[in-house]
This record gives structure tokens, sequence and C-alpha cells, in this order.
């Protein structure tokens, strides 16, 4: 029998439906796509994509993206970023959301992932030993633990409270509650009780 | 609280249907296989997404309908409550189907318009289903009741079906974690965090289940007491696989005749509880990569003159003491919310004589709305029929019938 398609299209397939959030018939779509498309187009992605690949490495400080010939990133080499801040979060991502916020003046962590059993992430798979040893080096006097409120991630926030146990810091944690522009009665129960076991003082 | 409007698309052999409900009681008469049975799981679902009748979602979704692009179910009601309308709303979407009749089904779930959370539709609409066939629950293995009474509780507390779903995920990760330190060694402190979550959740669900348990028996036994004619003296006994009471070194498990009541432990007691029995098991748990401690592995029985029903009940024994439960749960509903859930009663009468027939049907007028089939409408007392609204479902179709 001969394939339904040549191989360098199912290749294009199946690379494509590796990518989170995309499924065999979005792969599928894409690849038809770049078939037809005006070659500049595919050529265009795939330099993209090895540029990327090529130009940036991971920050030997945060261990945050940043290009391949700033090392450390320019975050940790801003002279204004206060040193004694250390913001703890699980993905790049995270930083951007942070910094879009223009309220933080602190440096950044990333540890690359949660603990998670079952994906067999375990504590030697994040960027730990990494985070201890800044925390000692690096005079920092307040850690805020900025990982995801879900379970994974208040297991990893956990486990990093009781690895910094008996370092003269201050450790903090995001607080939890109603989305901004919300509105009372359209709140989830979960959420509200949240809200109101961490209410504060006005 | 009443079910003013049903309008279901695709569901099961419905493929399209649009019915007001009037309060009070109303009759479906049918032969087999015309829908009765699945109208009231209709209903039912409409409380809490889940169908203790199929065992998957995909079976609700109707067959026919499978043969489209995008094959869906789609499940509707207007529910008065307190003289306010508010509109439910349960999709099924069935996702990336394939040839051999795969797929996931995708639930959205709206509350007057609004995406919800599943967890969320017990604050809106309630509803208590009877289902005679369902014996498994007194039969089966214990899951099936913790089940039952989880059901229960999730329909009437959202943060309990919220601790249960989170207690299941702690579950999962921790039962990975101990199976990687079986397979691999190294040093349980990576567990601290799971047993924290366990302890806390744990003792969270048990002390719910304890509680409501109780109440439920309070209620449910009059009830029987009832049914049975004074016959027999019911009684829900809570099995808690890990029991919080016993000595450090005594054994698990409590024999059946020791009454204990449980609805007397604090929850931080229950807490501190678990997580000491769990640094005493740590060895054992790690060696069997599971964990052995926690309401996953409760139970509860039903007795009947102190005989458990699951290994001594006859069939119509066990039909019994779940229709009391069913009764019971009503009651309790009503109780703590204020308002009456919509009883549903399949083929309730079958089995029961004359005398008792008109006891059940004088109990359940006291709701402000049931819903019972039957194959044969002479089941019913010429009394009762002419204080309900009888219909007649034929293929699918509800119409009502005259006389
Ligand atoms: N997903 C489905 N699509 C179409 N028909 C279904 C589906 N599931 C069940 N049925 C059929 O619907 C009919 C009604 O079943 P049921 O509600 O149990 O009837 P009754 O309670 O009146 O005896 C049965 O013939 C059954 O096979
Ligand atoms: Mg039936
Ligand atoms: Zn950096």
């Amino acid at each position: 029998m001969y394939p339904a398609v040549p191989d360098p299209v199912e290749r294009l397939i199946e690379a494509f439906s590796r990518l989170p959030g995309i499924g065999p018939k979005t792969a599928s779509r894409l690849t038809f796509y770049l078939l037809r498309a005006p070659e500049a187009e595919g050529l265009e992605l795939a330099e993209a994509l090895q540029a990327m690949r090529r130009d940036t490495r991971l920050c030997s400080t945060c261990f945050n993206i940043t290009s391949a010939g700033a090392d450390p990133c320019a975050l940790c080499a801003d002279p204004q970023r206060e040193a004694q801040l250390l913001c703890v979060v699980e993905e790049p991502l995270d930083v951007l959301a942070i910094e879009r916020t223009g309220q933080y003046r602190g440096r950044y962590h990333v540890l690359h992932g949660v603990l998670s059993p079952m994906e067999g992430v375990g504590p030697e798979d994040l960027k730990l030993t990494e985070l201890l040893k800044r925390v000692e080096s690096e005079g920092v006097e307040e850690v805020i633990l900025a990982t995801n409120p879900t379970l994974e991630g208040e297991a990893t926030a956990m486990y990093i409270k009781r690895q910094l146990e008996g370092q003269p810091l201050r450790l903090t944690r995001l607080a939890r509650g109603l989305p901004s522009g919300g509105d009372l009665e359209y709140a989830d129960a979960n959420t509200l009780a949240q809200a109101l076991a961490g209410r504060s003082e006005m | 609280m009443q079910l003013a409007h049903l309008s279901l698309a695709n569901f099961r052999n419905f493929t399209r249907l649009e019915s007001d409900f009037p309060a009070g009681a109303t009759l479906l008469v049918g032969a087999n296989a015309q829908g009765k049975t699945s109208l009231l799981e209709a209903i039912h679902y409409l409380a809490g997404a889940a169908s203790p009748h199929a065992s998957s979602d995909r079976q609700l979704i109707n067959f026919l309908a499978l043969n489209e692009s995008r094959p869906f179910a789609r499940i509707a009601g207007e529910v008065r409550r307190r003289d306010r309308l508010h509109r439910v709303e349960i999709r099924l979407i069935l996702e990336n189907q394939t040839a051999e009749g795969e797929g996931r089904v995708k639930k959205e779930v709206l509350i007057n318009g609004l995406k919800r959370r599943v967890r969320e539709l017990g604050s809106t609409f309630n509803a208590v289903l009877f289902l005679p066939q369902d014996l498994r629950v007194i039969e089966g293995s214990p899951g099936e009741r913790r089940r039952l009474l989880d059901a229960a509780l999730a329909q009437a507390d959202p943060t309990y079906a919220e601790a249960a779903s989170s207690y299941a995920k702690v579950l999962a990760q921790r039962n990975a974690l101990l199976r990687q330190l079986q397979d691999r060694g190294g040093a349980p402190d990576t567990l601290f965090f799971w047993d924290e979550q366990l302890a806390d959740l744990g003792s969270t669900l048990i002390h719910a289940r304890a509680l409501a348990l109780h109440e439920l028996e309070q209620l449910a036994a009059p009830i029987h007491h009832a049914l049975t004619r004074g016959a027999e003296q019911l009684r829900l006994a809570y099995q808690p696989a890990y029991n919080p009471l016993q000595d450090p070194n005594g054994q698990m498990g409590l024999p059946l005749q020791e009454a204990v009541d449980w609805t007397s432990l604090r929850r931080e007691t229950l807490r501190s509880g678990i997580l000491a029995a769990l640094e005493r098991t740590r060895q054992h748990e790690i060696a069997r990569g599971a964990t052995l401690i926690g309401p996953h592995r409760d139970d509860l029985r039903f007795l009947a003159n102190s005989l458990d029903l699951r290994q001594y009940g006859s069939r119509g024994q066990a039909r019994t003491a779940l229709l009391a439960f069913k009764l019971a749960q009503a009651e309790w509903l009503r109780a703590r919310s204020g308002e009456w859930p919509v009883l549903l009663l399949d083929e309730v009468l079958a089995e029961l004589d004359a005398e008792r027939r008109d006891d059940l049907l004088a109990r359940v007028l006291q709701a402000q709305q049931v819903v019972l089939t039957a194959a044969d409408l002479n089941m019913f007392s010429r009394t009762f029929r002419e204080q309900a609204s009888v219909w007649r479902i034929h293929g699918g179709t509800v119409e009502p019938m005259d006389g």
C-alpha cells in the first residue's frame, strides 16, 4: 500500500501535533496551509524557529529566557532592581505577567515547573538548589512565593518554605481572592470563601 | 422548588422535548422502553451533571445524533425557587470522535446564561432520584456507597464537592510519589506536603460524612419503619477505614455493633489523628506504593434489625432501604436549604402492597413537586390519580392523558 501523504508532510503533521493545544486535525490544517502558502512564508517560520533556538539561553542567575549575548539577563543586570527582594515563579510567562503590573521592583527566580509526582517531576527537576544558593549569596531579605494557587503550586511553595526554614528571611505568598471588576454575586463559592478568609483591615 | 419547564435535545431517546411541568405530582405512564427512566434521569442531571445510571456521559447522547459531525445533547430547565426563575442548562459535546466511536465528552454548564462549574449546579437545583434497579448501592462494593453519600453531600454543599475533588487529586499525587519511593527509594521528605493535604481534606470529608450520615439516619429510620409496617429498624452505620479513636498500637476498624458517635469528633482531632497514623504507616505505605489511610477507603452499612443488608438482605429489603434513604435525603435537603428538592421516583410502587402504596404516596405528596413513573396507571389509587397530572409517554414524546 502507498502512504496517504508523502513522508515530509507526515513528519510536519506529527511535529505540529506534539505542540500543546494542537490536535491532529489542527496539525493537518496547518501543514496543508503551509504546503499551499508562498514558499517564503514557510521558510520564514523555519528560520524564526531556528533563530529562537540558536539565539536564546536561560539566564544563569534567574533562569528566565534571555538572548544568547546577554547572560545574566537584562533584569538581573539592572542595578535598579532590588536584590533583597526575590520573586519565585513557575514559568517565564509568569515573569511577564508580573512585569506587566509595573509594580514590582525586585528580581525573579524561574523554577521551570512545579512538583508533580504524577508527571514524574521531583525537586531535582526544578531550579531549586540554584534558588537556595542565590538566597544565601545574594543578600535576599524577602522571598515571594508566586507559584500558582493549584495543589502542585502549593506543594512546591510548601517544599521551598521547608528548605528555607531557619534562614533570616521574610517568606511571603501572593494573596488569593476576587478578580477586580468582578461581581460578588458571580464569584464561585470557593474563590469567595478564600477572599473572606484572607480579608484585610481597611 | 419546582422544575417549571424542561427542554431536551438529543438526550437518550428524546430527540426533542419541550414540556412544562406542574407543581405537585406528575404520573408518567408508558410501556417499557418508552423513555420513562430517561426522563427522570434528564431532570436529575440538572442537579449535578451526573447519572447514577450511565457509565459514561457519552451514553446520554442520542444514538442517531452520534452520526452528526459534532454530536451533542442539551438538557435545559427553568427552575422556580422562592418565586424566582432560574435557567439551568447543560450541554454535552462529543469532541474528536474517531471511527471507532471514541472521543471525549465536553460538558458545559450555564446558570442564568453564565458559564459555571459543575459543582455549582446544586446551589440552583436539587433533585433526588430513586431507581429501583440501582441496588448496586446496597449490594455492591464500598465505592458505590461512598458515591451515594458523596453525591448527596455534593448537592447540598458546594464546598464539600470542592474538597472531594481536591482530595482525589491529592490522593493521585501522593500515590504516585509513594510508588516512586517504592521503586527508587529516597528521602520521604517530599511526602510532607501531601500528608498535610491528605489530613486536611480527609478530615473535612470524614467529618462531613459522619455528620450527614447521622442526620440521614435520623430521618430514614422512621420512614423505613413505616415502609416496613414496623417490622424493621434501619441503621446507617459509618465505617471509616481509618479509625481515629483507636489506640496507637491497636487494630484498625471497629466491630459493627459498637456505637461510636462520630459526630462528636472534632475535625482537628481527626486531622491530627490522620497525620499521626500516616507517620506510623509510612514504611508500610512505601512498601505497598499506595495510600492506606483516609476516606477513600470508607464504607457505610445499611443495617436492618442489625443485619448487614449487603450480605444478608433480600432484594426487597435492599430496595426498601434504598427508598427510605432517598426519601430521607429529600427531607434532609429541605432542612438544609429550606426547599424541597424535586422527587423523582421510578417504578416505585411495583413491589409494594396496597396499604404501603398509600403510605408512600401520602408521604411524597408533601414535597412541592414529585414525578413518578409506572407501566400501569392502575397501580395508583383513584384518589391519587385525581390529585396528580397524568401523562402518557411514548417513544420519547410526552402528552397529557385524560381520565
Ligand atoms: N443514547 C440513546 N439514544 C437513543 N436511544 C436510547 C439511548 N439510550 C437509551 N435509549 C433507548 O431509549 C429507550 C427508553 O429507555 P428507558 O428510559 O429506560 O425506558 P422506560 O423507562 O420507559 O422503560 C430504550 O429503548 C433505550 O434503548
Ligand atoms: Mg424504566
Ligand atoms: Zn536573569
